[in-house]
């Protein structure tokens, strides 16, 4: 935190405030200025933990946003009320400044990009997709994959409707959408269906929506071993044969 | 407005080859909607997951809107273009749509 450059222009602000009109801040950038650089410390990285969390968990961002801003907000309606409290309101948003700077900000982006890239989530086949909250889109592939479906096509969208029907309130409705694209075998598609539709909580109102659509036709490699095993006669008794 | 019986050809590429083919698709059967997205891919064999990156990769989603009596030779056609036919190539599949506008390039007059 020492090489974050607004750590050192702070440190400078420090010498030149005045002590007699601005007692606590000169305090705080001379006195204690380690231990605010510890606290500031603690918070980034209180911060951090908290974003991988949320990342691991899908968790959605508007809750802490909420839950901290508006307290932070509320505090510095409190401080400006105060003669002497209010000279640090100043002080205080612009240590928040320090997550922008050139040593943090490097640092907490590949954090976080390494982050969601570990833990992020005979007939005629038919295609289901799936458009779904953020959150839910692990879970949903993964039980996919368990039924037996080989892979998932992703891509983000924004979704409207609802949320504009609503006015203020709609902000609670997420905006951005992800979907999905999964090629199924038609003996396959209910038991998909119904592990993605489970999985995904789409009975939930807000989860998202999902259908089911016929293709004509597919095409893709097919390695040869498979293909000549596919070609094989089936060698055996057959339900149905009496010989 | 005409309303003519076409089908969605949608590729799932490699990222980096869906460009070339929507030119191609352009340039030789005149598609104006062709639609190019960028995604993700998830399965149990990727390119990179020799590497521990994982089971994710960069996809491109390719979707034209073609019509009925070309659909076939479109397919194909997008299929050899793009060599789906080797290891992690992609995958594309068509279905018929039950309406669809078709986009015609008006006849301007040429400017003297």
């Amino acid at each position: 935190m020492f090489a974050e450059p607004a750590i050192g222009a702070l440190k400078t602000a420090g010498s030149i405030v005045d002590v007699n009109q601005a007692p606590y801040l000169y305090t705080l950038l001379n006195d204690w200025a380690d231990v605010m650089v510890l606290v500031i410390g603690i918070g980034v990285g209180f911060a951090a933990v908290l974003g991988t969390i949320r990342f691991i968990y899908g968790w959605n961002l508007k809750p802490f946003v909420y839950l901290t801003l508006l307290p932070t907000l509320a505090l510095t309606g409190w401080l400006s009320t105060h003669p002497e409290l209010s000279k640090i309101i100043g002080l205080a948003w612009d240590c928040g400044a320090v997550t922008t700077g050139p040593v943090t900000v490097p640092l907490v982006l590949s954090l976080g990009i390494g982050i969601v890239a570990s833990a992020g989530k005979g007939n005629s086949s038919l295609s289901g997709f799936g458009i779904v909250m953020l959150a839910s889109l692990d879970d949903i592939i993964k039980a996919a994959q368990e039924i037996g479906a080989q892979g998932a096509t992703i891509y983000y969208a924004r979704g409207g409707g609802v949320r504009e029907r609503l006015g203020v309130l709609g902000l609670a409705i997420e905006v951005e959408k992800e979907v999905i694209s999964i090629i199924v075998a038609t003996n396959q598609i209910d038991r998909v269906f119904e592990k993605m539709f489970i999985a995904g909580k789409l009975d939930t109102p807000g989860m998202g929506i999902m259908y089911v659509t016929h293709l004509d036709k597919v095409a893709t490699y097919i390695p040869q071993e498979i293909v000549d095993k596919l070609a094989k006669p089936i060698v055996g008794n057959v339900a149905g044969n009496t010989g | 407005m005409e309303l003519a019986a076409q089908k969605l050809i949608t590729c799932i590429f490699p990222k980096g080859i869906a460009l070339d083919v929507a030119k191609k698709l352009k340039e030789n059967y005149d598609l104006m909607s062709v639609d190019i997205k960028s995604a993700r891919g998830i399965g149990k064999v990727t390119p990179l997951g020799y590497r521990g990156i994982g089971s994710q990769s960069e996809k491109e989603i390719l979707t034209a809107i073609v019509p009925e009596e070309l659909s076939n030779e479109i397919f194909d056609y997008i299929y050899h273009e793009a060599d789906v036919n080797r290891p992690h190539g992609g995958l594309m599949y068509i279905y018929p749509l039950i309406s669809a506008t078709r986009y015609i390039v008006p006849d301007l007059p040429e400017e003297e």
